[in-house]
């Protein structure tokens, strides 16, 4: 399953950032293997709407899965309509935040 | 001839000038472009004659036509769009965040398959009306109100400012900060009056209002609200953008005590309307320079 994971650093022991749309790194991995790219996010300074924009490209790269700390209304209604699920970390990194994730640790999160 | 009358921060005595203003000079048209705040009404006390909607265009989007080419949501600056193509079992949609939406109008002109088309949506207020009572200065009176929830003031600002008559003096009462509503009101002024205070924070907001006026090409001078004779910094900085210090207002409790009561500044120390008279030849003396 190709999850993104919002990441303070670009490895796979860095704490998962807990903003979405003005996160530092964009980790997109392969739940099972957990390989996969890591992207600066080239977004997180401009002036708003970011999240929508990030949650946008997300959906385009065919992202299945996300992970972050907090995600606002906008950003949630994007990936909410597009079928991506929403799953909230706390601090940990991104290697436990996965494992987490599939031993169902990880509380879902949205609209409502 | 249009006065606006700006600040940089808030609440240093916009309203006090610009309505103590409006009440000493003749043949005046007010306009209350503090649009997420106005009070100008409590001191001028005018009886509102009519009122209309402001507010902007946006898309809506038919997605029977559209065909998912992303061509909106890249063209808007404001990330105000997102396209989500159908997936596999289910329809597409087209989602519109309307507090983000600047009315722009490029997503429907640059639409290849025609699919939107801009409809007007409510984000505000503009009423009208005039203040003639007893023997006492009659002036023509706009105001607008954006609507409690709405966060983009500038098409509110725009719409009062379509009322504009120029067979008047019209006096513009701007909204605090430097940023696109300020803009927005004092953007065709002859002149600005900054309003500022002796405290860091009026200082500091004062420097970033005269270095937006130096930008935007308006002459501008300053009063100071509340002066209590530390005004040495801002005498400072105004002699350094070679601005004039037009007025001091003292810092006196009477003052504070009518504002708090909704009495105007010149009723309630008469003595302020010659020096308002003064301040308005000042100006005009300065914008004929200009030109």
């Amino acid at each position: 399953m190709k999850i993104c994971i919002t990441a303070e650093g670009e490895t796979l022991d860095s704490p998962v950032d807990n903003r979405f749309g003005r996160c530092q790194y964009l980790q997109i991995l392969d739940s099972e293997t957990l390989e996969g790219t890591c992207e600066e996010n080239a977004l997180r300074d401009g002036q708003g709407g970011i999240g929508i924009q990030v949650a946008q490209d997300l959906v385009q790269q065919g992202v299945e899965t996300v992970i972050t700390g907090n995600m606002g209304p906008n950003a949630a209604e994007v990936l909410e309509i597009a079928g991506i699920p929403i799953y909230a970390a706390d601090s940990q990194t991104v290697e436990q935040a996965v494992e987490d994730l599939q031993q169902g640790h990880l509380r879902q999160i949205g609209l409502e | 001839m249009i006065i606006a009358v700006a600040s940089g921060k808030g609440g240093t005595g916009k309203t006090t000038v610009a309505t103590s203003l409006a009440l000493t000079l003749e043949n005046v048209q007010f306009l209350d472009c503090d649009v997420e705040e106005p009070d100008a009404r409590i001191f001028l006390d005018p009886q509102i004659a009519g009122s209309e909607d402001a507010g902007l265009l946006m898309p809506e989007i038919d997605e029977a036509i559209c065909d998912w080419c992303g061509i909106c949501q890249e063209i808007c600056q404001f990330n105000a769009l997102a396209v989500i193509p159908p997936l596999d079992d289910g329809a597409g949609k087209v989602l519109r965040f309307d507090s983000l939406c600047h009315g722009c109008g490029a997503c429907s002109r640059l639409c290849p398959e025609r699919a939107i088309t801009e409809v007007p949506k409510k984000i505000g207020t503009v009423e009208w009306g005039i203040r003639s009572r007893d023997s006492w200065v009659e002036l023509e009176f706009v105001q607008g109100t954006l609507d409690i929830g709405q966060a983009l003031s500038p098409p509110v600002i725009e719409a009062v400012k379509r009322h504009r008559n120029p067979e008047k003096m019209v006096i513009v009462d701007a909204p605090p900060g430097t940023s696109c509503p300020v803009i927005a009101a004092v953007d065709d002024a002859d002149y600005c009056i900054l309003v500022t205070e002796p405290t860091p924070f009026g200082l500091h907001d004062l420097t970033l209002a005269i270095e937006l006026m130096e930008k935007v090409g308006i002459p501008s001078g300053v009063i100071i609200n509340r002066s209590n004779n530390r005004d040495a910094e801002i005498k400072e900085l105004c002699a350094e953008h070679d601005i004039p210090v037009l007025l001091r207002i003292p810092y006196r409790q009477e003052i504070a005590a009518a504002y708090a009561r909704g009495i105007p500044l010149i009723s309630v120390c008469p003595e302020f309307e010659e020096k308002f008279r003064a301040i308005y030849e000042t100006i005009q003396q300065s914008c004929r320079e200009v030109t």
